[in-house]
């Protein structure tokens, strides 16, 4: 995966959204660009509650809702590893975000109606996998976000749930990752906790898309360790323990092929 | 006929039917691309367990695995993709021709490492020993040891936010640049660092001129 165009946390791509074009800001520690100028508190209080230091909601395209449950030791390591970003003095340019959505005292409403603390508490009677998955999948790693469809004020779609996305900033689409979906297309925690590592698909396949980003830019970097729990919860959102075996799914045609030249 | 050459025939007439139903519509280069990303496709799906060390490694399969996906790769894959061949069913992007020399890169990129993974076939899933003696005198700064495994790598901060290079003796990974100015050997590398630095490759090749697919 290529790295992202400019410096890194300067001012990211922007994001085609239908309430507007979102703009990720510098986020470097430049005192004037960036947030060089926060305290520890504003961090905090802009990631967990997704409120600005000047007491501003954030339009949600920030992801903020899903690291409410971050602890103070989170926190504290993120925003030691953001010190160290070097710092850009170029500031992103503005969102292009039109009436009434520029209105971010409007948001309140927003925040009244859709913002929720994800249920990430460890769960009696479900294996450490299984949790520590669970926290990564509905917090950090925030798969809903894009895996979920939106309702038309811009909330998740609570009842479809990681039922899938067709219409992702951009244009793109996120497939359902619900358990029983995984299984049908073939997946096991070992070839999703692969996936999340190199980006191949069972059938061999590599993605595209978002999620090519995604591992690049974000799974490979985590452990196998968590790679697998995220795997054991998708696979298992229930905590019961056990995970049925895939067949392989019909249009394989991988060992066909295989044999053919093997053969021929 | 032996029996065995009448069921791989058999297969074999299958696959294409196969191809054929999976491709309706694909004609030309298209259809000819098309195929070629399926069997570099399916010899990954392949590859994948043996990288993994869930089935034992055979040298040979990854050599003649490798052969694949280097044939399909570089050139042979940019004289499948003439300017706007978008007729018909293809998930081709038109950036591939705005943008014509990353395409380009990516494409030269997967036959470098595809032809240092068949030369690295030997290795399996260790990286090269490093030649005994002889040395001396030799400036050893880009014959660092040996990278861990990609799976179970510890990244530094720098690394994990994105703006240190990755470490040292790995001046390249997930594409990050042009890999024949590498200072490291690639054909001395561990084979499943290489089957990464594939399917990474892939994968950011899919990101940014593949649509209409995950």
């Amino acid at each position: 995966m290529r790295p992202l165009r400019g410096l890194p946390w300067r001012g990211g791509a922007p994001l085609d959204t239908p309430f507007g074009t979102f703009v990720p800001p510098n986020i470097t520690p430049h005192s004037v660009a960036g947030i060089g100028g926060w305290t520890i508190e504003d961090f905090a209080k802009a990631v967990r509650q997704g409120v600005s230091p000047e007491g501003e909601p954030y339009h949600p395209v920030f992801t903020y809702s899903f690291y409410a449950g971050f602890t103070d030791q989170d926190i504290a390591d993120l925003w030691e590893a953001f010190r160290t970003v070097p710092p850009v003095a170029e500031k992103a340019p503005e969102h292009d975000v039109g009436f009434p959505f520029s209105f971010r005292s409007g948001l309140k409403l927003w925040r009244a109606a859709y913002l929720d603390a994800p249920d990430t508490d460890a769960l009696m009677g479900t294996s450490s996998p299984w949790n520590r998955g669970r926290l990564l999948v509905e917090g950090a790693a925030h798969c809903a976000a894009c895996h979920t469809g939106r309702t038309l004020g811009g909330g998740l779609d609570e009842a479809a749930r990681l039922a899938g996305n067709d219409s992702l900033p951009g244009g793109s689409k996120a497939p359902s990752i619900l358990a029983a979906e995984l299984i049908g297309r073939g997946w096991t925690v070992a070839s999703l906790t692969y996936a999340l590592q190199s980006g191949l698909l069972p059938n061999g396949d590599a993605f595209g898309g978002s999620m090519a980003e995604v591992v690049a830019q974000g799974t490979s970097y985590l452990t196998d360790v968590d790679r697998a729990a995220i795997a054991t919860y998708l696979l298992d959102p229930e905590g019961r323990g056990a995970i049925p075996t895939p067949t392989l799914p019909p249009t394989d045609t991988r060992m066909v092929a295989w044999i053919i030249r093997r053969w021929i | 006929m032996k029996p065995q050459w009448t069921g791989a025939l058999a297969l074999a007439a299958s696959a294409v039917a196969a191809v054929a139903l999976a491709h309706n519509g694909a004609m030309g280069v298209v259809l000819e691309r098309m195929n070629g990303m399926t069997a570099m496709r399916d010899t990954v799906a392949v590859l994948a367990p043996m990288m993994q060390g869930a089935v034992p490694y055979d040298a040979f399969a990854v050599s003649e695995g490798a052969g694949v996906i280097a044939g399909h790769a570089g050139e042979t894959m940019l004289s499948l993709f003439p300017e706007g061949s978008l007729e018909g069913v293809t998930h081709a992007r038109p950036e591939i021709w705005s943008d014509w020399q990353d395409f380009a890169d990516l494409a030269k990129e997967l036959k470098t490492y595809a032809d240092a993974f068949a030369e690295a076939a030997p290795n399996g899933l260790e990286p090269a020993p490093q030649p005994r003696g002889g040395m001396a005198g030799m400036d050893h700064s880009a014959m660092a040891m040996a990278p861990e495994p990609e799976a179970n790598r510890r990244f530094t901060v720098a690394e994990l936010m994105g703006y240190g290079d990755k470490t040292p003796e790995i001046p390249v990974a997930r594409g990050a640049s042009n890999p024949a100015m590498l200072a490291v050997d690639l054909t001395t590398l561990a084979a499943n660092d290489l089957f990464t630095r594939i399917s990474a490759t892939c994968s950011s090749c899919h990101s940014r001129f593949r649509a209409g697919r995950t």
